[in-house]
C-alpha cells in the first residue's frame, strides 16, 4: 500500500484528513471575538496605564 | 572573487530575504513606538492570515527542518507520526484556547502572558505568578535561542563557509534589529513572510529526492527495500516503511507530545492570539494554521527516510550516525545552487521567525512584567526600555551561542517541557474554570517545574525502564491535579463575582 504498511501510511494520510475535519468543524462553529473599540460595560481596565500600574483599580 | 563566483546565487537570495525583513521592521518603527499596546501586541489589529502564518513559522524552527527531518534517516517513515501528533496539538490549541484567550485578554487589557495570570486571578499571589512566569520565560529562552542560533550558524558555516562566530552574530543581530524597530508588528509580518517561505521550502525539500531520481517509483522502491545498515549494525531491509521497525512508538509519542504541547503553553505561540483583529480572522486562522503545519510536516518528517534513495551504502553508514547532516547531504547531492539557495533562505526563515518572537517576549517579560511592578514606568519609557532590554538580552545570547554549555539541545527540550507542565494548567484553568484560584495557579506552576526537574534528574536518568517516558507526562499530570485540588481548597480566595463576569464575557452573552 503506497510502498509502505498501513500504519506508516496513516501518519501521512491521517494528517491530511485531520486538517480537513478541522476545517469542517471550524466552519460549523460560532466564533465570537471582542473587537477593539467594542465596549466592556465600563468594567474593564483602561489603556496603557494598566501595564504600568502595580495594582489594578 | 572565487568565493563570490561560486556563491553569488545563494548570497543574493539571502540578501533579498534579509533586506525584506529589515525593511518590514523599519516600516513599522514609528507605528510600533506609539504605545505599549502597539509595541507589545500590535494593537489587536492583525488579519487572520498573518497570525496564522506567524503561529506556524514561530512554532517550527530550523531544528525541525534539519534535526527532525534528518532523524527520519534513522527512524524511517514512521517518524511522520510526529507531524500528525503536532497537527493534533495545533488544532487543539486553536480550537480550545484561541478564541477564549483572545477575548479574555481583551477584556482584561492584558498584553503579555504573565500579566494575564495577574489580571485574571486577582489574588494575593497574582504578582508572584506574574514574576515567576516572567522569570521562567527569561531563563528558558536563553537555551532555546542559543540552540537556534547555533543551528543557523552551523548551516552558514557548512554551506557558505562563514566562520561560526560571524554566523551567530549575523543571525542574532539582524533579527534583533527588525524586532526592536517594529515590535509585534514587525514580528508578525516578518513571521508571515517567513511562514510562506517555510511552507514552500518544505514542499520543495520533499520533492528533491523524486526530482533527483526521476519519479516516485525509483525513490520508493529503494526506500521500501534497502541494503543499508541501521545504527545497530543490522540490515534495514524494509524497516524504513514498516511501522516502528526502527524506533519505538513510545519514543515517537514522547517527542511528539513533549514538543507538540508547547503550542498549548509557550508564550511565543499563545501571544499570537492577542493580536487577531476580528472573528472572521480568527476563523481563518483556526482553519489554516493546521493546514500550513500539517502539510509542511507531512513533507519534512519523512524526508530523511527518502534520502536513503540518494545515498550509497557508505554514505548511509555515515549519515545514520550523523542525521543532522542528512539534509545538507541531500542538497549537496542534488547540486543545484538555485535550489540550495532557496532552501537556505527557508532554513534561516525558520530560525529567525522563532528567534524574533521569543526576543520580544523576553523584553516584555523583563520590563512589562518585572521592572514595572517595582518601579513603574510611563508607557513611552516602557517601550524604550523594552527595546533596550532586547538588545542586552541578544548580547547575552550571542555569548552563550559562541560558548554553548554542554547538553544545550537537551536543555532546550527540557525548557519546553517546563513550560508545558507549569503554564498549561494555569492557562486552561484561567480560560475555562471560574472556580480556578490564583493560589492554584501559583502552586501548580511551582509543582510543574519542580516535578519536571526531579523526575528527570532523580528518576528518568537513573531507572532504565523510565528512559522512554518523557518528564512532561508525570510533571503535567501532577501540575494539573495540583491546580484542581488547590482550587477546591482555596475557594475563599476567588476574585469578586463582578470580575469573573467580566473575564468570562457575561456582558456580551446573548440574552435568551
Amino acid at each position: 500500500m503506497f510502498y509502505m504498511d498501513f500504519w506508516t501510511a496513516f501518519a501521512f494520510v491521517g494528517t491530511l484528513l485531520l486538517v480537513v475535519i478541522n476545517a469542517i468543524l471550524v466552519m460549523r462553529m460560532d466564533v465570537d471575538i471582542h473587537e477593539e473599540g467594542e465596549g466592556d460595560g465600563g468594567k474593564g481596565p483602561k489603556g496603557d496605564e494598566q501595564l504600568c500600574r502595580t495594582t489594578q483599580a | 572573487m572565487e568565493y563570490l563566483a561560486k556563491n553569488w546565487l545563494i548570497l543574493s537570495l539571502i540578501f533579498v530575504y534579509v533586506s525584506v525583513c529589515l525593511w518590514i521592521g523599519w516600516f513599522f518603527k514609528q507605528k510600533a513606538s506609539k504605545g505599549v499596546k502597539e509595541y507589545y501586541i500590535a494593537k489587536r489589529e492583525i488579519p487572520g492570515w498573518v497570525v496564522s502564518l506567524a503561529f506556524f513559522s514561530t512554532f517550527i524552527s530550523t531544528n525541525t527542518y534539519i534535526g527532525q527531518a534528518g532523524f527520519s534517516f534513522r527512524a524511517g517513515l514512521s517518524w511522520a507520526w510526529i507531524g500528525l501528533i503536532w497537527t493534533v496539538f495545533c488544532m487543539m490549541t486553536w480550537l480550545v484556547l484561541g478564541p477564549r484567550m483572545r477575548n479574555q485578554t481583551a477584556y482584561l487589557n492584558s498584553v503579555t502572558i504573565p500579566d494575564y495570570f495577574d489580571f485574571r486571578y486577582k489574588s494575593s499571589l497574582s504578582k508572584a505568578i506574574r514574576v515567576l512566569s516572567a522569570v521562567v520565560i527569561i531563563f528558558a529562552t536563553i537555551f532555546y535561542m542559543a540552540g537556534i542560533a547555533k543551528g543557523c550558524a552551523h548551516v552558514l558555516k557548512s554551506v557558505l563557509d562563514v566562520p561560526y562566530e560571524w554566523g551567530a552574530f549575523l543571525i542574532i543581530f539582524i533579527t534583533c534589529a527588525y524586532t526592536v524597530w517594529g515590535g509585534m508588528y514587525s514580528v508578525l509580518w516578518t513571521d508571515a513572510v517567513q511562514g510562506i517561505m517555510m511552507f514552500f521550502v518544505a514542499i520543495l525539500m520533499f520533492a528533491i529526492p523524486f526530482m533527483y531520481l526521476g519519479g516516485i517509483d525509483p525513490v520508493m522502491s529503494r526506500v521500501a527495500m534497502t541494503d543499508h545498515i541501521s545504527r545497530t549494525g543490522q540490515p534495514i531491509g524494509d524497516g524504513l516503511v514498516t511501522f516502528c521497525a526502527l524506533v519505538s512508538f513510545a519514543y515517537i509519542l514522547g517527542i511528539g507530545v513533549s514538543v507538540g504541547m508547547k503550542q498549548l503553553a509557550e508564550p511565543r505561540c499563545l501571544i499570537r492570539f492577542y493580536s487577531i483583529d476580528n472573528a472572521k480572522s480568527m476563523r481563518f486562522a483556526m482553519i489554516w494554521t493546521p493546514v500550513f503545519l500539517g502539510i509542511s510536516m507531512v513533507c519534512v518528517m519523512g524526508l530523511g527516510a527518502l534520502i536513503h534513495s540518494m545515498a550509497t551504502p557508505e554514505e548511509a553508514a555515515f549519515l545514520i550516525k550523523n542525521t543532522d547532516q542528512a539534509v545538507g547531504f541531500m542538497l549537496a547531492k542534488f547540486d543545484s545552487p538555485l535550489t540550495s539557495g532557496i532552501v537556505m533562505a527557508g532554513l534561516f526563515a525558520a530560525g529567525m521567525s522563532s528567534l524574533a518572537s521569543v526576543m520580544l517576549i523576553v523584553g516584555t517579560a523583563f520590563i512589562g512584567d518585572i521592572w514595572n511592578l517595582f518601579k513603574p514606568l510611563s508607557p513611552e519609557k516602557t517601550v524604550t526600555w523594552t527595546k533596550n532590554m532586547i538588545w542586552l538580552y541578544c548580547i547575552l545570547i550571542f555569548v552563550v551561542t559562541i560558548r554553548p554549555p554542554a547538553g544545550i539541545v537537551e536543555m532546550t527540550a527540557f525548557a519546553g517541557a517546563v513550560f508545558a507542565a507549569s503554564f498549561f494548567p494555569a492557562i486552561f484553568g484561567g480560560l475555562y474554570l471560574r472556580w480556578g484560584t490564583g493560589h492554584a495557579a501559583f502552586w501548580s506552576m511551582v509543582i510543574g517545574m519542580v516535578s519536571c526537574v526531579l523526575y528527570r534528574e532523580v528518576l528518568r536518568m537513573k531507572i532504565p525502564a523510565l528512559r522512554d517516558i518523557h518528564e512532561i507526562f508525570p510533571a503535567f499530570v501532577l501540575s494539573f491535579v495540583a491546580y484542581i485540588l488547590i482550587s477546591l481548597m482555596t475557594q475563599s480566595k476567588l476574585p469578586p463575582k463582578e470580575h469573573l463576569a467580566l473575564v468570562f464575557g457575561d456582558h456580551r452573552k446573548k440574552q435568551p
